[in-house]
């Protein structure tokens, strides 16, 4: 029904919240030993430097990205906390690469179950849903 | 009949009530182009109901008995709200309805 | 009849902010919670408005005042709940 695994489903819900989100958290991940200053970032995914910094942060809070600083100079490195997360972002990676559009509406699918869950209020007789 | 009740801020007011329900309204057909449910297009044409009840107060004062009419309007948009219950209740228990 | 009508609007209003209320309580969600308050808001917009014509029938500026700047609030708190939970 979802259109992907429960495993992929579950990690967008949890960790990614914008296709821009998704593309800096690959981008980091193609090559986990680069480190990334922001202003490179926002070079390759072509977006405002406070986007991807509210990104960033978020990314870094999900225990994806770590920072790194040398000097002045601010960096980010993917590096997952867990095998666990590590696993979900390769999955993400490919389900990316072979379904991109699919990939998409799972991310911004959270306004949809938000809008059938305002449709649920109405309902009188409440069926058990699983969450 | 004059619309004595009306001072400038009250047409202000109505004009901010059409335009939110309105859009709401768009919001409300959206997702039903998304999801197929007609919960939602009812829901819309609902809000767009509401909404449009704001046009004949301009002209007219309900308070006033003889143009109490357009209560019609708002008796439509709730009648709407009432069969999307209804219609949703009802799909629910016979088990049709959106495959989520 | 009009009576009647603000009546049954008032109530069927009532009825869908306790349904949407209720499940904000059971699912935490804000956009439950905003488009209740909206109902509150129609509800009491057709309160006010029986309580200005049948109650208090002698014109003021008052009732249509307060009627206008709670139908603005529903309109504008159920747009701001849609704006800030759906995008």
């Amino acid at each position: 029904m979802r259109g992907v695994s429960d495993e992929v489903w579950d990690f967008v819900k949890k960790h990614i919240d914008s296709v821009e989100q998704l593309e800096i958290l690959l981008l980091l991940y193609r090559d986990p030993s680069l480190e990334w200053e922001l202003s490179r970032i926002t070079q390759e995914i072509r977006t405002s430097a406070t986007s991807a910094g509210n990104r960033l942060s978020a990314l870094v809070a999900g225990g994806l990205v770590a920072t790194g600083r040398h000097g002045e100079r601010v960096t980010y490195r993917y590096a997952p906390v867990t095998e666990a997360l590590h696993g979900g972002v390769v999955e993400l990676e490919q389900q990316y690469r072979i379904r991109r559009v699919r990939i998409i509406d799972v991310i911004y699918a959270p306004a949809t179950e938000k809008m059938l869950n305002f449709m649920d209020a109405f309902k009188i007789r409440k069926s058990d849903k699983d969450e | 009949m004059d619309a004595t009740n009306m001072t400038p801020v009250t047409f202000f007011l109505s004009g901010v009530y059409m335009a939110t329900f309105m859009a709401s309204a768009l919001i409300f057909f959206r997702v039903w182009r998304k999801v197929r449910d007609r919960f939602f297009w009812l829901f819309g044409w609902a809000c767009l109901v509401l909404a449009i009840e704001r046009i004949p107060l301009i002209f007219v004062d309900p308070a006033i008995e003889e143009n109490s009419w357009v209560y019609i309007f708002r008796l439509l948009a709730f009648i709407l709200i009432l069969v999307a219950v209804v219609d949703t209740n009802r799909g629910d228990k016979r088990g049709s309805g959106v495959s989520r | 009849m009009a009576i009647a009508v603000y009546t049954l609007c008032a109530l069927l209003s009532t009825g869908c902010a306790i349904m949407l209320f209720r499940g904000y309580r059971q699912r935490r969600q804000k956009l439950l919670l905003w488009s209740s308050l909206c109902f509150v808001g129609l509800a009491l917009n057709n309160i006010v408005f029986f309580v200005d014509v049948v109650v208090l029938p002698d014109v003021n500026m008052w009732g249509s005042l307060v009627r206008s700047t709670v139908g603005a609030l529903s309109g504008l708190v159920l747009l701001y709940g849609f704006i800030t939970e759906l995008t």
